[in-house]
């Protein structure tokens, strides 16, 4: 990188001194962006999910496990129950919409879409024997999601094999 | 950055390019990363799938109900039957008074090593968390319940 000023007055005395030519020394630079890149990919690869939340959604805080795992994601907002980034049911003020709700607490909408998710874990079980059907559903909620829709969402997945939930919570140990 | 070639001379490195693409990674590395140090809390379900098979039944099962007013009611069934009702502190859930419960359970029964939590429907969930974390100081297995 050079730069060409009026004076003749240089930083690094490296170069010729007649030519007007100033040589920023930018392998400090360098150093600096190196160890930039390294604590950004340390940080990126220490994460316990892959996922981030949406903007929408606040996650409540408590003392948290970091263990790395890979299931199906679902997610709680103010509008919307998404599954795997997929709206699945609307919700108004965290409820659900009248009727979607049956005598068990279950979900027509989600039950719907869970039933599709669980056949093709089925599907890839049955074709490959090193493959089980995964039982654990990640949730993220709002830390303002009443408790039954909570039991709404919990219930729809149960049903459909789900049964070990894993919580994402915003890790208050740090 | 010079270097010294073989011949005596002076040879620079362009670090331009260099400099350049580690500014493309780092821009694109901030803008994917998150910044939420995000964990995970384990919790089952107590009902709508067939009970586990378990080789010993605990002397007392234990449940927790959270009420709508930070309240809290915990209940052991078993060898023993007891309630116990703790009110709201300042109108939060009182965390110490429902650690002490729970660790006088643990203490007369230590097989005990689950707990099932339900709350009434306007609970916020964030209060139920708040009460598993509590609970989990004591009792490490906390099923949610309530179905």
């Amino acid at each position: 990188m050079s730069l060409r000023f009026g004076k003749k007055r240089r930083f690094g005395m490296r170069h010729k001194p007649a030519s007007g030519e100033l040589s920023l020394n930018i392998t400090a630079m360098a150093d600096i962006f190196m160890l930039i890149l390294v604590f950004l990919l340390k940080g990126y690869t220490s994460g316990a999910l892959g996922v981030s939340p949406s903007a929408d959604v606040k996650l409540p805080a408590a003392f948290a496990s970091k263990e790395h795992l890979e299931a199906l994601k679902v997610e709680i907002s103010k509008t919307a129950v998404q599954i795997e980034g997929k709206a699945a049911a609307s919700l108004a003020e965290f409820k659900f919409a009248a009727g979607d709700v049956v005598e068990n607490g279950v979900s027509k909408s989600l039950d719907g879409v869970f039933k599709v998710e669980r056949q093709r874990q089925m599907l890839i079980a049955k074709a490959n024997e090193d493959v089980k059907p995964d039982a654990r559903l990640i949730v993220m909620a709002d830390k303002g999601t009443p408790y039954s829709t909570i039991k709404s969402v919990l219930a729809s997945a149960a049903v459909n094999g789900y049964t070990d939930f894993k919580l994402a919570v915003i890790d208050s140990s740090q | 950055m010079h270097i010294e070639s073989g011949d005596g001379q002076d040879v620079e490195i362009n670090l331009a390019p260099v400099i350049d693409c580690l500014t493309v990674i780092v821009a694109f590395l901030l803008a994917s990363s998150s910044f939420l140090a995000i964990g995970i809390v384990d919790a089952g379900v107590a009902a709508g799938v067939p009970a586990p098979q378990v080789d010993k039944v605990p002397s007392v099962l234990v449940s927790i109900q959270l009420q709508a007013d930070s309240g809290v009611v915990v209940k052991s069934e078993g060898k023993a039957s007891q309630k116990t009702s703790i009110v709201a502190k300042d109108g939060q859930l009182d965390r110490e008074a429902l650690v002490k419960a729970l660790a006088d359970i643990k203490k007369a029964y230590p097989d005990v090593s689950g707990v099932t939590l339900a709350a009434d429907d306007t609970v916020p969930y964030e209060k139920v968390m708040g009460a598993m974390e509590s609970i989990r100081s004591q009792i490490p297995a906390v099923l949610l319940g309530g179905f």
